[in-house]
């Protein structure tokens, strides 16, 4: 059980920092989504201080992996986030041990490369919700291997 | 004139990514100054067609190909040497009709469609017309008049890209071509 | 301990707790007036001691709490302060007594008490005691602060005799064990007498210790005890009681790095303290500004060297460690499931130290486990108090999103299933609360322009849970108010299904309270902006349209300045003086009229999944008054642009705006502007209003034209007729103007123009007398006037081909060829007379010609008149012209006299009927259909000087061909009108449409030769025989041997000077066979010279030349007088010449 976004980069749309609006969201099952949408936004507190700090203290400015954001009882909700701001968020259940770091990374650069070549589509508008086949079935698949 | 003579069959390398990248403008800007596939695909293969005019002469100083005994030979050069010089890839030739006179280029990999999926509300839009244009231009200034269409196309959902190019006729006199 | 008090933060370890509570009936109003008062002095400073004490007001505390005192001071209630009022002193002793009672709640723990009596008076007031205070009333009391001063004061100096007594570690003595309430039970039987025990006691003792300094102000002996208490705990694993040291030990490191304190602006200690850099280096305010070190002050301190310097950087923690103790404490209060108020408070004194450290991800760990400490059954209220304070301090470290999740978690507890009277208020304004969080402002403008801002599925679920509360709040307004906003702003994000349901419970909530555009401003200030419905329908585009043609006004060219305003003195500036975004300000180049309806065009597109119905939609416009007359509108789904025209009438002129429209859907009326419509195309909404203009509307005796006759200048027709005639016939054409509108008409003006047409056309084609109409200016309302219009079609139709020159046996004659006949015009298509439309082929082959005009009718009246403005109707005129009679031929004869002619014309019926033509002294001539007849008329030759000269203007400025084309034309009207030839269709012709008649003009058919011989030749020679003119078939008598004078006589009326002339009289017999005799010397001889010498004539002039003749035999003689060549007459033209023939009879003298 999974949701996935990509978040509007704020530097492009505005200067408030509240910008965050959801271009993509995939769930399974779909019939609690909401409660995905509460988890997610939430989360994105912890990316946006994760990103601030990235500032702060000095780390590799090439790992764009911001780990666990924060466990709750049911899910593990990770973060990723590209130098354009666009954000990532992967929620998985708690009870779910087969994801570890590593997979839940290349995980997030799959979605990141899926994401890059919807974005050099000429006919998608930068900050448009996705509507891509190509990256639906990504998704898909993603999300078969891992349930 | 020294340009002439360096010409060679080594190209320059393009980023393929800008290449695709720039094509989409173009093709996305003309379906919101036209508002009307249809007419997209004319302006495209005008374009091609103006292309084609030009990219001959460099086809043919580049290449040093002759002059082609029929029109089988001349799909073998469209295909093996072309194709190959300006977008990298190589389609094969089929489909070959009994008189002769038409052939199909399977492109099983089009240079110009990557990234690109298109919209439902562009289902007529014939997204690499230009490719036609560009036959149809290079042939014209060879004294060949081709009538060049997509007959199958990846991008709207076919397994192939098809480009059928069927020989109208020889242009006798060398008429000036000027842009259309 | 069951009830955390999520306030608390870490400097709060260093305050005194004291409770301030009523006593029996005091009002709550001057209890709490009372308490404020008392709360104002929270920090004490100690005389001698330069120390300050902070004191924590409670006025509820539970009394299990207090239980936890020993655990942590700063929870023991040492101090209560009784608040009481007493009327007399009879109440006295039960009052006193009640005091005692309270005393008797926290007894164990209070250091001292305060009773303060209100209201008694006398003896007992009278009584000086420590413990109680009396006051008069609540209004005059006073001392009040310095009483509580005193009593902090005194409640230091036990606290301070506390530490003492407890600070001097006398070794032998035994230390009693503190403990908290559940471990009671757990230490009955056990060994006291063990090491370990004993290192607990005095582990317990040290941090108890630690508290007291702490609280007595002594921060420096506090970290020394704190941090001994930990060593001692710690070998002996008394886990409970480590982490409350562990956690003082943080709490005065944190009152050491952050004097400011923690708890943020809502309990901040006074500014004056907050500013010092160091704790240790507080003043006073108002004390004297001596910087003491309070370690130096100790009188009993526990070693000198924990107050120095050094001690005092080595014991206090850093603010990392801090944080690590507090994890560390946390996790020791943890292993007690008792202690959880202890663990969930300390979480919350770490949130707000790190909320300082600006350290939110940790804080948001602390936070999250504070998350997850069970507290047991918590009731409904708690629960809410714990989601607030998370949401509060995840706030307060900048998780915005967590903060509004938990706020509403507790808007939703507000209204739990479980709770007896749901408080759908407190949810409501809990809700409102959590919208920063969402990113959603209540506002639409927020949302008008580009992408979506925040989170629409969450956002749209909020308004969901908004709109019902208020609604369950029974303020239907409310609820109308957020669900507009939901459907406004979310409606990219709604399915049609929701959006079905959206509108319809709208409808629903409309029905009994309709949406306004009225600002909703809640009781706690929130104000609620209108919700205008921009996209119910969406509009595309904001047209002004023009007013129809025929109620344009226009302005009287040469009259600008009264109200003329240019924005620049320059005629033309290249520079544009507006920018683009003023472009809807732009002034639109047309003009309203006042009391007129105007038009405005929106284009409109539905995007509901269902019709939408549109009522009451009208024009918002600033400017002059204006008077909308909304409409309603019903548009299908998903669908446009369909064009919408608001109308409406300016009732005053001047410059009107249309600033937007407002709309009524589904019960909510809103004012759209269209500043706020993104993507909107617009003209210029800002139009002039002139004043009010009469109105005329137009009606005709003939009747309405289906030709489209298109006038080349583009303006528009507001009426045309059509009619049919012979060439050369006149129609009357009555027009009726009604004044439809409400001003008087007070001027009216008429002229036509013609269109399209370059027939030669003679005479005036329209003409029609004005006097009569513009005597019954000016013309009420409602009133009509009339003006007849005769229609004169007179044209050529033998064309205009050159006729050919001719001379034949008729001497001098010009002969009309028909090549010029409509016949042959039909195998030659003259293409440069035919007009352009297509009709006109068919004209042409049908020898119909076709005649266009306007009319034009400029009015005025009223305001617009004064102003300048009048306005214009257009009258179409179509007049097809079939031939009538025309000329084929035309010559002329002269005739006997030389001031007369004969024309000869070949008159040809074109029409399909017997017709008869008539001239001026001439014979009727009957013509049948296609008829050719020859007529003869005889006329006097015109004379050229009477002719009107061209003015002065034409003669300036036209060309010399012009000129003499004019002159024809004049010429040939003169002709005309001499001839007067009409025809007529028999009157037997019993057909009324056929009972017609006209003129036929000769006017296209003469030509230069042909009106020379019409003209009198400006040289006049007359000759005279026997004194009597000779001309024409005159014959004149004389007797043979008489002499016969002979006069020759020249008028010069030619401009110039003639002559001279010699002229030489030849006489000679005619024979009547051909042959001339001219050998007449015999017969008749001259009297003098033959010849006549006529020298210079100025112009009217005359001059006589006499001779004599004398006729020897009788017989015919016929006089030629012939010019002799001579220079100069060679230049004038022959007809100038002209003598009349002289034929004398002689006769015999016997006579």
């Amino acid at each position: 059980m999974m949701t996935m976004l990509g978040g509007e980069p704020f530097l492009l749309v505005s200067k408030q920092e509240q910008q965050n609006y959801p271009l993509y969201i995939r769930s399974v099952p779909s019939d609690s989504e909401l409660k995905f949408h509460y988890t997610v936004h939430t989360s994105l507190d912890v990316v946006e201080e994760k990103v601030s700090a990235v500032g702060k203290v000095i780390v590799d400015q090439r790992e764009l992996y911001l780990g666990l954001l924060y466990p709750t009882e049911d899910y593990k909700v990770y973060g990723y986030v590209t130098n354009s701001k666009v954000k990532f968020v992967i929620v998985v259940d708690s009870s779910n041990t087969s994801l570890r770091d590593n997979e839940i990374r290349s995980m997030f650069r799959k979605l990141h490369n899926s994401f890059t070549d919807v974005m050099c589509n000429p006919f998608y508008n930068p900050g448009d919700p996705i509507q891509s086949k190509v990256f639906d079935s990504m998704v898909s698949s993603m999300m078969v291997q891992t349930c | 004139m020294s340009r002439q003579s360096n010409r060679t069959t080594e190209s320059k390398k393009m980023n393929s990514e800008l290449f695709t990248l720039t094509y989409g403008a173009l093709v996305t800007q003309l379906c919101k100054d036209y508002e009307n596939d249809e007419e997209v695909n004319k302006q495209l293969d005008k374009m091609g067609y103006n292309i084609g005019v030009r990219l001959i002469e460099d086809f043919l100083a580049r290449s040093s190909v002759g002059r082609c005994h029929d029109f089988r030979e001349t799909a073998d050069v469209i295909a093996k040497v072309a194709f190959k010089m300006y977008l990298g890839i190589t389609p094969s030739v089929t489909n070959w009709s009994p008189a002769g006179d038409e052939f199909s280029l399977i492109l099983e990999n089009n240079p110009l469609v990557d990234f690109v999926e298109l919209p439902d509300n562009h289902s007529n839009l014939v997204y690499s017309n230009i490719l036609c244009g560009v036959l149809r231009g290079a042939l014209e200034m060879v004294q060949m008049a081709v009538d060049v269409r997509f007959a199958q196309d990846t991008l709207r959902g076919d397994n192939v890209t098809e480009i059928r190019m069927k020989f109208v006729k020889r242009i006798e006199e060398n008429l000036p071509a000027g842009d259309e | 301990m069951s009830v955390p008090d999520y306030m608390q933060c870490a400097e709060d370890h260093q305050t005194v707790l004291v409770v301030v509570q009523p006593v029996g009936m005091v009002p709550e109003d001057h209890f709490f007036r009372i308490y404020k008062r008392i709360i104002s002095v929270n920090q004490v400073s100690i005389r001698d001691s330069q120390r300050l004490l902070y004191i924590r007001y409670r006025h509820h505390y539970p009394p299990e709490n207090n239980d936890w005192g020993d655990f942590q001071t700063h929870r023991k209630v040492v101090g209560l302060i009784a608040v009481t009022t007493c009327s007399s002193a009879k109440e006295w002793p039960q009052t006193f007594d009640r005091f005692h009672g309270q005393r008797e709640v926290f007894g164990a723990t209070l250091y001292d008490s305060r009773l303060l009596v209100f209201g008694l008076q006398g003896e007992i007031a009278e009584q000086s005691r420590t413990d109680v205070a009396f006051y008069p009333s609540f209004d005059r009391c006073e001392d009040v602060e310095k009483r509580v001063e005193d009593f902090v004061e005194s409640i230091f100096i036990v606290l301070e005799s506390k530490r003492l007594d407890r600070a001097t570690d006398k070794s032998g003595d035994k230390i009693p064990l503190l403990c908290v309430p559940f471990e009671k039970k757990d230490f009955v039987g056990l060994d006291t007498d063990s090491r370990h025990y004993k290192k607990r006691c005095q582990g317990r003792m040290r941090k108890h210790v630690g508290d007291l300094c702490l609280q007595a102000g002594m921060l420096q002996d506090a970290l020394v005890h704190y941090h001994m208490a930990v060593e001692l705990l710690r070998s002996v694993n008394d886990f409970l009681w480590l982490g409350a040291a562990l956690e003082g030990l943080c709490s005065a490191s944190v009152i050491y790095h952050y004097p400011g304190g923690t708890a943020g602006k809502s309990s901040g200690r006074k500014p004056s303290i907050s500013q010092a850099a160091d704790a240790g280096k507080r003043h006073r305010p108002g004390a004297q500004e001596v910087l003491i070190d309070p370690g130096a002050l100790t009188t009993n301190g526990i070693s000198a060297d924990t107050s120095s310097e050094i001690g005092r950087t080595k014991n206090c923690l850093s603010p990392e460690d801090i944080i690590e103790k507090y994890k560390e404490a946390i996790s020791y209060y943890g292993k007690y499931k008792n202690a959880g108020v202890i663990e969930l408070e300390a979480c919350v004194k770490a949130v707000r130290v790190l909320a300082i450290q600006k350290r939110a991800m940790e804080a948001s760990e602390f936070l999250q486990n504070a998350v997850y400490i069970n507290l047991g059954q918590l009731s409904e209220e708690e629960k809410i108090q714990r989601y607030s304070i998370l949401s509060e301090l995840y706030e307060l470290i900048g998780f915005h999103r967590k903060s509004a999740f938990f706020k509403r978690v507790a808007a939703m507890q507000c209204v739990a299933p479980t709770i007896s009277e749901p408080g759908w208020r407190a949810c409501y304004k809990l809700l409102l609360e959590t919208l920063p969080g969402y990113s959603l402002s209540l506002d639409p403008k927020d949302f008008c322009k580009g992408t979506h801002r925040g989170w629409a599925a969450v956002q749209m679920r909020l308004l969901h849970e908004l709109v019902y509360a208020s609604r369950r709040m029974g303020n239907p307004g409310l609820s109308v108010r957020h669900l507009s906003f939901l459907l406004q702003t979310m409606l990219d994000f709604l399915s049609d299904q929701e959006k079905k349901e959206v509108t319809q419970s709208l409808e629903n909530y409309t029905s009994k309270c309709p949406g306004g555009m009225e600002i909703i401003t809640l009781p706690d200030g929130l104000k609620l902006p209108p919700v205008p419905f921009t996209k119910l329908p969406i509009v595309k585009s904001v047209k002004l349209l023009n007013l129809p043609v025929s109620l344009r006004p226009h302005k009287v060219k040469g009259l600008l300045g009264q109200n003329v305003t240019t924005k620049s003195p320059f005629i033309y500036s290249p520079i544009i003086m507006h920018s683009r975004g003023e472009e809807r300000c732009k002034k639109i180049d047309f003009q309203w009229v006042q009391g007129d309806v105007c038009e405005v065009q929106l284009m409109v597109y539905n995007p509901m999944p269902f019709e939408l119905r549109v009522e009451n939609m009208g024009l918002l416009t600033s400017g002059v008054e204006f008077e909308s007359l909304p409409a309603a509108l019903s548009l299908p789904a998903e669908s446009g642009l369909y064009p919408v025209t608001l109308v409406g009438v300016p009732r005053t002129a001047g410059s009107i705006t249309v600033n937007g429209y407002h709309t009524s859907v589904f019960g909510v009326t809103s004012d759209c502007l269209l500043d706020n419509l993104p993507g909107l195309k617009t003209s210029g909404c800002a139009v002039e209003v002139v004043p009010a203009l009469p109105r005329l509307q137009l009606s005709t005796s003939l009747p309405r034209s289906a030709h489209s006759l298109m006038p080349p200048s583009g303006e528009e027709l507001s009426n045309s007729v059509s009619v049919q005639l012979f060439n050369g016939e006149t129609q009357q054409l009555f027009i009726t103007l009604e004044n439809i509108g409400t001003e008087l008409l007070e001027t009216l003006e008429v002229t036509y123009k013609m269109v399209n047409t370059k027939e030669k056309i003679f005479g005036e084609f329209l003409s029609w007398d004005l006097q009569g109409p513009l005597s019954q200016l000016p013309l009420k309302p409602s009133q009509t006037v009339t003006i007849a219009v005769d229609i004169r079609v007179k044209l050529d139709f033998s064309g205009q081909e050159n006729l050919l020159q001719d001379l034949n046996d008729d001497g001098i004659s010009i002969t009309g060829l028909p090549i010029s006949s409509p016949l042959r015009q039909v195998l030659k298509p003259r293409a440069e007379n035919k007009p352009i439309s297509a009709e006109a082929n068919k004209t042409e082959y049908n020898h119909i010609k076709t005649l266009e005009a306007i009319l034009h009718f400029k009015y005025s009246g009223g305001l617009g008149q004064m102003q300048g403005y009048y306005r214009e109707l257009l009258l179409g005129v179509h007049v097809d012209v079939e031939p009538s009679v025309f000329f084929t031929r035309v010559s002329a004869l002269p005739a006997t006299s030389t001031r007369q002619c004969h024309l000869l014309l070949d008159v040809f019926n074109s029409t399909e009927h017997e017709l008869t033509v008539s001239a001026r002294n001439n014979q009727d001539v009957v013509l049948h259909a296609s008829e050719c007849q020859r007529m003869a008329i005889q006329v006097d030759k015109l004379d050229v000087d009477s002719l009107p000269e061209p003015d002065e203007e034409t003669l300036r400025f036209a060309s010399p061909r012009q000129l003499e084309e004019e002159r024809q034309q004049v010429q040939g009207y003169q002709v005309n009108s001499k001839l007067g030839i009409t025809w007529r269709f028999p009157l037997t012709r019993c057909h009324p449409s056929l009972r017609r008649k006209g003129e036929a003009s000769v006017e296209g058919v003469l030509n230069q030769l042909v009106l020379e011989h019409l003209q009198l030749a400006p040289l006049q020679w007359d000759v005279l025989v026997n004194g009597k003119a000779c001309d024409c078939d005159m014959v004149a008598d004389c007797r043979v041997g008489d002499t016969v004078p002979l006069e020759v006589k020249l008028t010069n009326r030619s401009k110039n000077a003639v002559g001279p002339f010699a002229l030489t009289v030849v006489l000679f017999q005619d024979y009547q066979n051909g042959v001339h005799n001219y050998d007449l010397q015999d017969a008749v001889t001259f009297i003098g010279s033959n010849t006549f010498h006529i020298d210079t004539v100025n112009p009217a002039e005359n001059r006589i030349c006499v001779g004599a003749l004398l006729f020897l035999y009788t017989g015919d003689f016929y006089l030629n007088i012939k010019f002799q060549d001579d220079s100069c007459s060679r230049e004038l033209p022959l007809a100038w010449f002209c003598l009349p023939n002289v034929h004398i009879k002689a006769l015999d003298p016997g006579y």
